[in-house]
């Protein structure tokens, strides 16, 4: 193998051990011989792999978990996800698609909507229809009402006359 | 790569909290120090973690088994801490806050000499040199010590990609040395 391949493994799977035994043994046999390769291994050690290698490892902050509990505990449920949540285990229970169930309760919701409206339009048909009676007769009732003064009109009149 | 079993996690899709709590326990650490490394700044990982494990707890439902528990966790912890980094970077024109202590380097004999401040110092500076997407690669090989094929499941990407993004990040650390020694000297 090439210096080149070799540096290559060199900075890859040779250094991270993500190779076979077989491929360790060829590289190791070559960087016996190789004075570059054996500098260039060293300069990879030093740059990217001791200053590393004892980096520490920091327990999370307590205050994380403290934070994560209370948003999750008071997280608000939107009236969205209630209805989709509800939609979606309605549906599991129909083996129905959540699709086709919003589609069913849309139409059921217009339909009940549509009897709800044409109840409240006849209500006020009929109201309309009865007010000018109820109008009319109380129109001929001052009319034809019984004069108890002796069809003189009102007690004033009758006095002066 | 540590393992989150089923019981646990069916017991917190049904939300319970304290489930939850003990899959924090489990995963927290871990989560925190990918982060951390991703993001460079103590006080930036703690709100990115924070917003993690809001997120695994609203989207455990949608966890199919495909994978490893921790994988798809850390999936969620290395996307956000890439974005914040990148949105970060748009905003401060990437600026870190960094310790004012100098990078050092020491070889192995000598490494006991460095205080942790000068290791912690080092490392920071290190990653701050790599860009998110190489930074990533490298912290879920040096943190976790995750295979090339688990680095590959976490980011979505193929070997081939974590191969060349761990080359690349570790020619720029090798670049760095080499400019810092020279300025040194």
């Amino acid at each position: 193998m090439r210096c080149e391949q070799i540096q290559e493994q060199l900075l890859t799977e040779y250094l991270d051990e993500q190779i076979s035994a077989e491929q360790k043994h060829v590289i190791d046999l070559h960087l016996n011989g190789c004075r570059a390769c054996q500098e260039f291994y060293q300069a990879v050690v030093q740059a990217a792999v001791n200053p590393l290698k004892n980096s520490e490892l920091y327990e999370a902050p307590s205050v994380i978990w403290d934070a994560v509990e209370q948003r999750i505990i008071h997280e608000d449920v939107s009236v969205i996800d209630l209805l989709r949540n509800w939609c979606v285990e309605f549906g599991n229970r129909l083996i129905l698609p959540v699709p086709a169930l919003g589609i069913t309760m849309v139409i059921v919701f217009s339909l009940l909507g549509l009897m709800v409206f044409q109840s409240s339009n006849q209500r006020m048909a009929r109201q309309a229809q009865e007010e000018p009676v109820e109008y009319l007769v109380s129109m001929i009732d001052d009319i034809t009402a019984v004069d108890t003064n002796g069809g003189y009109g009102t007690d004033i009149e009758e006095y002066f006359l | 790569m540590i393992d989150v079993s089923h019981t646990l996690i069916e017991k917190a899709v049904q939300k319970d909290v304290q489930a939850f709590q003990e899959i924090y326990e489990l995963t927290g650490k871990y989560v925190y120090n990918i982060v951390l490394r991703i993001v460079n700044n103590a006080h930036d990982a703690q709100e990115v973690t924070q917003d993690v494990f809001v997120a695994i707890y609203k989207k455990l439902d949608q966890f199919n088994y495909q994978s490893k528990f921790t994988t798809w966790a850390y999936r969620i912890a290395v996307n956000s801490a890439i974005n914040f980094a990148k949105r970060r970077t748009r905003t401060t024109g990437g600026h870190v806050s960094l310790s004012r202590q100098a990078i050092q380097y020491a070889d192995v004999s000598s490494e006991p000499e460095l205080t942790r401040e000068e290791r912690e110092s080092t490392v920071q500076r290190l990653f701050n040199q790599l860009p998110e997407e190489q930074r990533a690669c490298m912290v879920l090989r040096t943190v976790d010590q995750l295979s090339y094929e688990e680095i590959a499941d976490v980011l979505g990407i193929n070997m081939n990609t974590v191969r060349s993004r761990l080359k690349r990040a570790r020619e720029k650390l090798m670049q760095y040395r080499k400019e810092v020694i020279g300025h040194e000297v």
